[in-house]
């Protein structure tokens, strides 16, 4: 117990000096990018001194270090700055954002898992079977597509061709009319604009869990108990669940960082299907040299990652009890 | 590049011996046939093709950059580029085409910062307010030239174009003005400082079947002609969905967004200015009377009939407050690209009267600034705390404003909603307009194909066609407007700072394929390099212009001419060589600027680069 306790305050601890890391790393990688966001504004005239005004504002022209070091100031109070470019503080300009990506890739990707680990399984029991090979061609090939030819060709047949669902959008005209914030997010009209990206995101991510889950329970099954649960006559659902729990922890391990890879990835997708999602405001900010909101997104990505991470180390000693932290 | 002198290596031995070492001979022709394709000519002969005599330096590979991140814009470079490139190589040169994102060339090319780039492919917006060319032509002028972060990107200085500049900017009637203007656009095309090559086409969509669009004319189905939105109507009494880019949607308080086209959704069809152009780019008063009374005093007298879509009368107040939050410029959160005023005083003798008079000569304001910005409701600014913190702003909605269309809901990132506004004095919209966001233009056109969106304005070329041949009841159509795709040479570095480069390449480019394949064919080739394009209202009488391109196809012949005139030549290989005697030495050095020695006239002008 106290070992676990140590280990829990040494991961903390170096997950705190990783997040500061990673903050440094983009504030730094972004200050080198060349131009800034009034770069564009130049070109419609605008005069010297207004120009360097607005970098004075936004202490643009102060040394990268005096710059670094009121940003992460203010960071430590919660101040996460302004858009320059929007001149709309970052949090209320992202925070609806960041949710529409979250409430499509949450849900779909941890769909996609559960799928994909069933999947997985499947194939995986039946190792060499017809079932298998085919089984596993149309997963691997819609994961080989890009993600914006998957959306484009479920636009096409289901919109245009059966015009089953709208084309694009998370709401209709009027759809946001429901009194309070989370309101348009429960009606039929999300709801049937949100289906073809669900099902896009689902499409594009699915090989990647079952082939690890494949992979997995494959090397399970060659183990000693199996066989004995075989012998002893255990049904072949019951042995698959214990053969499946065993087969997961790559699965699970690999769960927090794609849905972190598909926050930050999923621009392609958002922009096929013109949700409004934190993505291609991302692509936009980061070709305006937006810095704050660049800065404070990826690093909310990073964030995500890097504690899911940790909170996967602690939860594999739940998973698997052989798992424990020693001196 | 010295010439190479080819010896054989083994010749002595071989002349002892009486005979010729084969391998030697080999070996000799293979260095030879090394060095020839290195393009290390010799100089045996000077090169052939017309050159005559010495050589100068080979011309290196020029690199043309344009913006890549532009969309439609970025896909009509994309076509043009190479066909731009054969002009090049017909000169004997060649060119390397490189994407880059916008912010980037331009943040480089206002601080000097790559002289890599020789060329840079640019197109300008064909925003309202450069139907004044003053924004435009201010661009190449000597003292915004070098590493001082304004944006001369051409880097171009030239004494005579930037007195010719500032005294038209001076002028004390407009009729001078106009003079001046002409006189400077002429300098440009002399000095070939920018290539024209077409003009910007504005390029909209509709639905036939379900859309009676109006209000089209020269200006296009754009949002920088605000007249089609008014002047169409849905055939079954629906609301009218018009797609629009996201940065429109991103905040109520309009003066904070950064790129112009965006803006002009709130410029020009939510709020009005005083007057602007119409789609015909007839000067159209929509809130008030514009008298210039001298060229330091202009008096707009506001009409009576002129409410916000609250009722509000529009009140000299109103006007006055306007103009003092754009001069405001970054501070107040407003676009900075609004050009200074050199403002004396804005006066308000009473309601419907407004005197802006000026410290210096001051024209182009009517033209410009006063036909730009949509006048505010100063109550609402106040009310939404806009002008203490405009990032913060919160405005309710149904927002007040001066336009034609009163906004009832903003869905940030997704759409605005509008209803149209009885009290307008000169516009009446037919029914409820929702703009709806679109991040890409192809999920635009689907959404078009689909029946869910009615008009999609600046589309491009590409999807113009599948909208016409693909897609049943829908029609794209094509504008010419006042801008143009420009070669942008770079005039402080070689090649470009040499003018008869600058006129070759103008004459080699074949300006009706770049229309054919990039353009639908659907617009007139620019012949002279004026910047602006020939449907600009201020555009000079032919007589005074200088074109170098004698023939819509390209003229590699007379271009190849040119250079040969001024002493450059031709290798064996047909690369193309400088004068023997060229300065190749840049203008200034690198992250400097002009310099009061190398050109008096900034002490004479009294110009600070």
């Amino acid at each position: 117990m106290a070992s676990m306790k140590r280990y829990v305050v040494v991961r903390s601890l170096q997950t705190v000096f990783t997040l500061w890391l990673v903050l440094t790393a983009l504030f730094v990688m972004f200050r080198s990018m060349p131009g800034d966001f009034t770069a564009q504004m130049a070109v419609s005239g605008a005069s010297q001194e207004a120009l360097a005004a607005l970098r004075a504002q936004w202490g643009l022209d102060q040394p990268l270090y005096v710059q670094y070091w009121r940003y992460i100031t203010n960071l430590a109070q919660g101040n996460l700055g302004e858009s320059p470019v929007y001149r709309v503080p970052v949090w209320e300009f992202v925070k609806m954002r960041i949710f529409n990506t979250f409430i499509l890739v949450a849900p779909a990707m941890t769909f996609t898992y559960i799928l994909g680990a069933v999947i997985g399984t499947i194939a995986g029991s039946k190792r060499g079977s017809r079932l298998e090979k085919l089984g596993l061609i149309p997963v691997i090939g819609a994961g080989s597509f890009p993600a914006f030819f998957i959306s484009i060709v479920l636009i096409v047949v289901f919109a245009s061709w059966l015009n089953l669902f709208p084309t694009s959008g998370m709401l209709s005209a009027g759809g946001s009319e429901a009194g309070t914030w989370w309101g348009p997010y429960v009606t039929p009209d999300f709801g049937i604009h949100y289906v073809l990206p669900f099902v896009a995101v689902v499409c594009r991510y699915l090989f990647i869990p079952s082939l690890i889950m494949r992979t997995s329970v494959v090397e399970v099954m060659g183990q000693d108990y199996t066989e004995y649960h075989r012998l002893t006559g255990l049904p072949t659902g019951k042995r698959l669940r214990h053969v499946a729990k065993h087969a997961s922890l790559p699965v699970i391990t690999i769960y927090p960082v794609s849905l972190a890879r598909a926050l930050g990835g999923l621009v392609l997708i958002e922009t096929v299907f013109n949700w409004p999602g934190i993505g291609f405001t991302l692509v936009e900010a980061v070709l305006g040299r937006d810095y704050p909101v660049v800065q404070f997104v990826f690093f909310v990505v990073a964030a995500f990652v890097i504690i899911s991470n940790f909170l996967i180390d602690l939860l594999y000693g739940v998973i698997d009890p052989r798992i424990r932290v020693e001196d | 590049m010295s010439g190479l002198v080819l010896r054989c290596m083994s010749c002595d031995n071989d002349a002892d011996s009486g005979g010729l070492n084969r391998r030697s001979v080999l070996k000799a022709i293979g260095v030879a046939g090394a060095t020839g394709l290195a393009g290390c000519g010799g100089q045996s002969g000077g090169g052939g093709g017309g050159g005559g005599g010495d050589l100068g330096e080979r011309v290196s590979t020029l690199q043309m950059e344009y913006w890549s991140d532009y969309g439609g814009f970025t896909t009509t470079q994309e076509q043009m580029a190479p066909i731009i490139a054969n002009g090049a190589e017909e000169l004997g040169v060649g060119m390397e085409i490189v994407p880059v994102s916008i912010t980037t060339q331009l943040s480089q090319m206002a601080n000097d910062e790559n002289r890599d780039n020789n060329i840079s492919f640019t197109w300008w917006v064909p925003a309202a307010d450069r139907l004044d060319p003053q924004e435009l032509l201010n661009n190449m002028r000597l003292d915004w030239a070098g590493a001082n972060g304004q944006s001369n990107y051409s880097n171009y200085a030239d004494c005579e174009y930037t007195r010719l500049l500032l005294e038209q900017t001076t002028a004390e009637t407009a009729e001078e003005r106009e003079q001046g203007l002409h006189e400077t656009v002429a300098r440009l095309s002399e000095d070939c400082a920018i290539g024209n090559l077409a003009p910007v086409a504005n390029i909209g969509a509709w639905r036939t079947d379900m859309v009676e669009m109006g209000g089209i004319g020269n200006g296009g189905i754009a949002r920088s002609n605000a007249e089609w939105a008014f002047k169409s109507a849905t055939t079954g009494g629906e609301d009218l969905v018009v797609a629009i880019n996201p940065i429109a949607t991103e905040t109520s308080n309009w003066l904070t967004h950064s790129a112009s086209m965006p803006e002009a959704m709130w410029q020009h069809m939510i709020n009005s200015p005083i007057h602007k152009y119409n789609e015909n780019f007839e000067l159209t008063e929509l809130l008030g009377s514009v008298e210039v009374v001298d060229s330091q005093e202009i008096v707009v007298e506001l009409f009576d009939d002129a409410t916000f879509t609250n009722g509000d009368p529009v009140t000299s107040e109103d006007v006055k407050f306007t103009f003092e939050q754009i001069q405001r410029g970054g501070e107040a959160g407003a676009y900075p690209g609004a050009a200074p005023v050199p403002y004396d005083a804005i006066e308000t003798p009473d309601e419907q009267t407004v005197r802006f008079t000026f410290t210096e000569p001051y024209i182009p304001f009517a033209r410009t600034t006063l036909m730009r910005w949509g006048i505010l409701h100063k109550a609402s600014f106040e009310e939404a705390g806009a002008i203490e913190n405009p990032g913060g702003a919160q405005f309710e909605t149904p927002i007040v404003s001066s336009g034609p269309l009163e906004v009832t809901e903003l869905e940030r990132g997704q759409r605005v909603v509008t209803q149209p506004h009885d009290g307008h004095p000169t516009y009446e919209a037919s029914q409820p307009i929702i703009f709806e966001a679109y991040r890409n233009e192809e999920t635009m056109i689907t959404a078009l194909e689909a029946g869910e969106c009615m008009i999609t304005p600046e589309i491009s070329p590409p999807n113009a066609e599948r909208v016409n041949n693909e897609i049943s009841d829908a029609q794209a159509e094509f504008a010419a407007t006042h801008t143009s795709y420009n070669l942008q040479y770079v005039c402080h570095t070689a090649p470009c700072k040499f003018p008869e480069f600058r006129k070759a390449i103008d004459a080699a480019v074949n300006r009706q394929q770049m229309i054919d394949v990039a353009l639908a064919g659907e617009v007139e080739p620019e012949m002279y390099p004026t910047y602006i394009s020939k449907n600009h209202p201020m555009y000079p009488p032919e007589d005074m212009l200088s074109g170098w391109a004698e023939s819509p196809q390209g003229s590699p012949e007379v271009a190849r001419q040119m250079l040969e005139d001024e002493g450059w030549g031709w290798d064996g290989n047909g690369n193309l060589h400088y004068p023997p005697d060229a300065d190749l030495d840049p203008l200034w050095p690198q992250g400097e600027v002009p310099s009061a020695e190398d050109f008096p006239c900034i002490e004479e002008l009294g110009l600070d680069p």
